[in-house]
């Protein structure tokens, strides 16, 4: 599948994609859209999510037990799919987030002075 | 937990499948039609944003399928999917898949039959507690040979080494005690055993107890025998019906009571096994040089067998020196019990036919691999069309596999089937291989027969597989896909493999079959292949009996004197040693003139009666034989050999001999006989003295007997006389010359059949891999054919070119093969009899059996290839 803008929007890695669903559901609970659009607007639409890798991320977050999913009614009154961080979920925003930040910091340290 | 959640989800998506799918497709179309809404909200046409959102969104299926990866069960649906489709391909090709799974489940049957014999043999740990502590404790004698030992010198033994924590004594050779249950008499095998010989073996009764080391507390001249008895499962559920009320109960033994205080775990066996148990206590009424006591020790607990070794070494010096008479030069070997029980030559014969299970699964490997390489390439047009079609490579490697694991199973399946045929019969073969009756199909061969399916099946799966799924890849266009030179070069490797391999086995087995033959062809010196001549093992009650007592005398006076009275007797006797049985005694003679026990000669020796030589056929060469009657008198007949090593160039009749050691008695030499080999029809001849079984009337003897008619009519009027002679005897086995030495044949006939049904089952797998190989050739060249019928070809010119292929396949097979099997002969030569292992009949053998193979193999073939017919052949397409 071709991807709009590849060469100016960066490809977003498996585990980060984890990361940026959890804490997007850590504001409440969302349905996929709500996710994609919340990423994108929150990283000033650098961060576009593909339909084909939030599905896939979102049904095997609910596989681990980090997010619960139910059926509910949208803003605009539709039966969508809506997920919540659980408790579990909650606790690996915190490893995940923590490991995040112990990566980029390496990153830009190596950036800055290798 | 977390697996649990996970594979609950797994579960849960699988059986819910349908829900979930309904649900998914929810899920995207909502996530499309607001992305609808938002365009349309920006401005756009419902027609615009509909279309840009779903080229933004992409191949929904795709979207589908990643995320189905997600719930985890795309394995699973896919696998069930390759399963169905492996099997129609499999109904499509039957011949293919008999071909295959048979080629497997001969293969792995054979391979399980084998493995099961050695798996009870050799690698399946003894039924012994901590087997790797319990040693045989063997005396050495002064020129090196392993010895058993006396009574005296076991109680100095148990006095003095710290190092084992029991010994135990066996005496030697096993009582048979004829056992008395309502008016009948069975003869039982028995053991008589030290007390604290199950505390060596580690083995506690099932029932009941075992005997208590205390019962024997010192050891003392003519100790009152302990009338207990522990008894053999086997015996327990025969003769009582295994009620467990046995214990405490009188049995009758040799018309003495005895208590059965313990029955032995089922599992449990010794030597040449057991119905019971008694009690044997050293007795120091024995002389120390009465050498009969097998004996076994346990290390005690932080010993090694290193340091153990050095005690009883200096135990034994101190002896030595204690009583020089008897001990002077002797020492002591300790034996790990494994390496006792199951001799080198057991062992490596173990080896060689695992080493033959190995190349028959290789074989069926190799076999089944070129079949499914010509199989895939036949079906290069159906995987091209899937990966066209957007199948991945992998994912067609993984169906190829999921097809080639399905043949294995099956292949195992069959072999299981065959196994289940072949172990009661192998197991049922009388050979003397300890544990050969521990043989059974059990959950160690059932892992062995899934490790063998799954692992063969990877391996004959994976390369056909990658290569095909690598050609597949090509393209559509490609149209010769199946005659890719690659492959077929392959192919040719595959069964020039299989010949090579079939070639190391029927080697093999040519060269066992070598050795048997000159085995079986020994001149052993004696009348051995008679079956005139009937042996019956008597067995007399020690204490009724006494050895060398008047009793026992007497006996066997009226025993031999009666037998010669039937009717259809020519002669009779009676003789020490069951021939090709034992036991087999040792002793020293030297001229009364030698006072240096170093010079003594260690020979055979057996106790017989005056017509054992006429009997037996050996040819009295000087002097006389025994008499049977008169007064008893002492004397020697000598073996031709040790007469001249004697007393060289001196007529030997007349001389006197020293026995046992220059303070031993001296014997007159009465005559001399022709050598024999009586225990070994292999083993070098030892020289043999034979002395009167009257004056060395021993409690056990073999009552030979020729008749004048066939040997069967006479046994039971033999086992008449002897009941007759005492009615407390049971009655006893009876054998003829020529069964005992087709027993003594019996363990290298088992190697030479097992590995001789290997070669025959290779030969068949290498033939049918030539065949097919050739067969497709052909189906493949029927075109070029039908040019060179129609260019003046001659139809023999056609069956040359095809049969050429096929024996060339063959001929480099076989040279390989002759050359892999030459680098391994090594293994092989320990276990041969007068047989090199570069045998050049042998080697001609076994080149001519798979010539012939090749021709049968390439006649069909080379057949259809001188009937193809020009016109129809150009006509077809490929």
């Amino acid at each position: 599948m071709v991807r709009k803008n590849e060469t100016t929007k960066p490809d977003i890695l498996q585990g980060t994609l984890d990361l940026l669903i959890l804490r997007a559901l850590a504001a409440g609970p969302k349905h996929g859209w709500a996710i994609s659009q919340r990423i994108q607007q929150v990283s000033d639409e650098v961060l576009t999510v593909q339909q084909g890798s939030l599905y896939p991320s979102l049904h095997r977050l609910e596989r681990r037990g980090w997010i619960v999913s139910s059926w509910g009614a949208s803003e605009n009154n539709r039966r969508a799919k809506f997920y919540r961080l659980s408790p579990e979920g909650e606790a690996q925003l915190d490893v995940e987030t923590e490991r995040w930040r112990r990566l980029s910091a390496a990153v830009t340290q190596v950036l800055e002075h290798a | 937990m977390a697996f649990l959640d996970d594979f609950l989800f797994r579960l849960r998506s699988l059986v819910r499948r349908p829900g979930f799918e309904a649900d998914l497709d929810d899920e995207l179309r909502f996530h499309l039609e607001m992305d609808i809404e938002r365009r349309m909200a920006a401005g756009a046409s419902r027609a615009e944003a509909e279309r840009a959102a779903r080229l933004d969104f992409g191949a929904p299926e795709s979207i589908k399928e990643a995320t189905r990866d997600a719930w985890g069960t795309r394995v699973l649906e896919e696998t069930a999917r390759d399963l169905r489709s492996a099997g129609r391909h499999f109904q499509k090709a039957p011949a293919f898949t008999l071909a295959a799974v048979g080629s497997l489940a001969v293969g792995l049957g054979a391979a399980a039959v084998i493995f099961s014999l050695v798996d009870a043999v050799l690698l399946r740990s003894l039924p012994y507690g901590d087997p790797d502590r319990i040693v045989r404790f063997w005396e050495v004698t002064p020129e090196g040979s392993l010895f058993s030992s006396s009574d005296r010198n076991v109680a100095d033994f148990r006095g003095q080494i710290d190092g084992l924590s029991h010994i135990a004594a066996v005496n030697f050779p096993p009582p048979r005690p004829s056992f008395g249950v309502g008016g009948e008499r069975r003869r039982l095998q028995a053991q008589a055993v030290s007390p604290s010989f199950f505390k060596v073996f580690g083995v506690d009764a099932a029932l009941g107890r075992t005997f208590d080391p205390a019962d024997e507390p010192a050891a003392k001249a003519n100790p009152a025998p302990l009338r207990e008895v522990v008894i053999s499962d086997r015996f327990w559920r025969q003769s009582f019906g295994a009620d467990p009320g046995v214990v405490g109960r009188e049995i009758e033994l040799d018309g003495e009571g005895h208590t059965v205080i313990g029955v032995l775990p089922a599992d449990f066996r010794f030597e040449a096994g057991g119905d019971v148990y008694v009690p044997y206590l050293l007795d120091l009424s024995v002389n120390r040089g009465d050498h009969r006591l097998g004996v076994f020790g346990r290390l005690a607990p932080g010993r090694s067998l290193d340091s153990v070794s050095q005690e009883t070494a200096a135990v034994a010096a101190r002896l030595a020196s204690q009583y020089p008479d008897s001990n002077s030069g002797w020492g002591t070997e300790l034996v790990p019990i494994d390496r006792y029980l199951l001799s080198d030559s057991d062992r490596r014969l173990n080896h060689i036919l695992l080493g033959a299970v190995l190349l028959l699964l290789l074989l069926a490997v190799v076999n089944v691999s070129s079949l499914v390489l010509a199989r895939a390439a036949d079906r290069g047009h159906e995987l091209r069309l899937r990966l066209a079609l957007g199948a991945g490579r992998k994912r067609i490697v993984r169906q190829l596999m999921t097809e080639s694991v399905l043949l294995g199973v099956l292949g195992a399946v069959g072999g299981l089937a065959l196994a289940k045929l072949g172990v009661p019969v192998v197991r049922g073969l009388d050979v003397p291989l300890p544990r050969l009756d521990g043989m059974r199909l059990d959950g160690r061969v059932f892992a062995f027969l899934a490790a063998a399916g799954l692992v063969s099946s990877v391996l004959f799966g994976l390369l056909p597989a990658l290569r095909t799924s690598r050609e597949a890849a090509g393209g559509l266009s490609s149209r010769r896909y199946g005659n890719d030179v690659k492959t077929r070069r392959l192919r040719s490797a595959l069964v020039m493999g299989e010949v090579a391999l079939a070639t190391v086995l029927c080697l093999g087995a040519g060269l066992l079959l070598h050795s048997f033959e000159a085995l079986d062809g020994t001149e052993a010196g004696f009348a051995s292949r008679s079956d005139q001549v009937v042996l019956t093992q008597v067995d007399l009650s020690t204490e009724r009996y006494p050895e060398n007592s008047r009793e026992t005398r007497r006996f066997y006076d009226r025993l031999v004197a009666r037998t010669k009275e039937l009717p259809g007797v020519e002669a009779a006797a009676v003789t020490t040693l069951m021939p090709f049985a034992g036991p087999d005694l040792q002793n020293y003679v030297a001229p009364t003139t030698e006072t240096d026990q170093d010079n003594f000669v260690a020979i055979n020796w057996r106790a017989v009666s005056g017509d054992f030589f006429n009997i037996m056929e050996i040819p009295l060469l000087r002097g006389r034989s025994f008499d049977d009657d008169g007064p008893v008198r002492h004397g020697a007949v000598l073996s031709e050999r040790l007469a001249a090593r004697l007393w060289p160039g001196e007529d030997p009749v007349g001389q006197q001999l020293r026995w046992i050691g220059p303070k031993g008695p001296a014997i007159d030499v009465i005559g001399v006989v022709g050598e024999v080999r009586d225990m070994r029809l292999a083993k070098p001849e030892r020289m043999t003295v034979y002395l009167p079984q009257r004056v060395m009337a021993w409690t056990s003897m073999v009552l030979a007997v020729k008749g004048k008619v066939a040997a069967e009519s006479l046994q039971d009027s033999v086992c008449g006389v002897v009941q007759g002679l005492d009615p407390l005897l049971a009655p006893p086995p009876v054998t003829t010359l020529e069964r005992q030495r087709r027993a003594a044949l019996a363990q290298p006939l088992l190697g030479l059949s097992l590995l001789s049904a290997a070669s025959g089952i290779a030969l068949i797998l290498a033939a049918i891999g030539v065949y097919g190989l050739l067969a497709y050739a052909l189906s493949q060249r029927t075109r070029e054919m039908g040019v060179r019928v129609a260019l003046g070809a001659r139809p023999f010119q056609l069956v040359g070119l095809v049969g050429g292929d096929g024996l060339r396949l063959v001929g480099w097979g076989l040279l390989a093969g002759t050359g892999l099997a030459l680098l391994s002969a090594r293994s092989l030569g320990a276990i041969l009899y007068e047989t090199s292992t570069f045998e050049p009949a042998v080697l001609a053998g076994v080149a001519a059996v798979l010539g012939l193979v090749g021709v049968l193999a390439s006649c069909i073939p080379a057949w259809r290839a001188a009937r193809v017919d020009p016109v129809t052949a150009l006509r077809r397409e490929t």
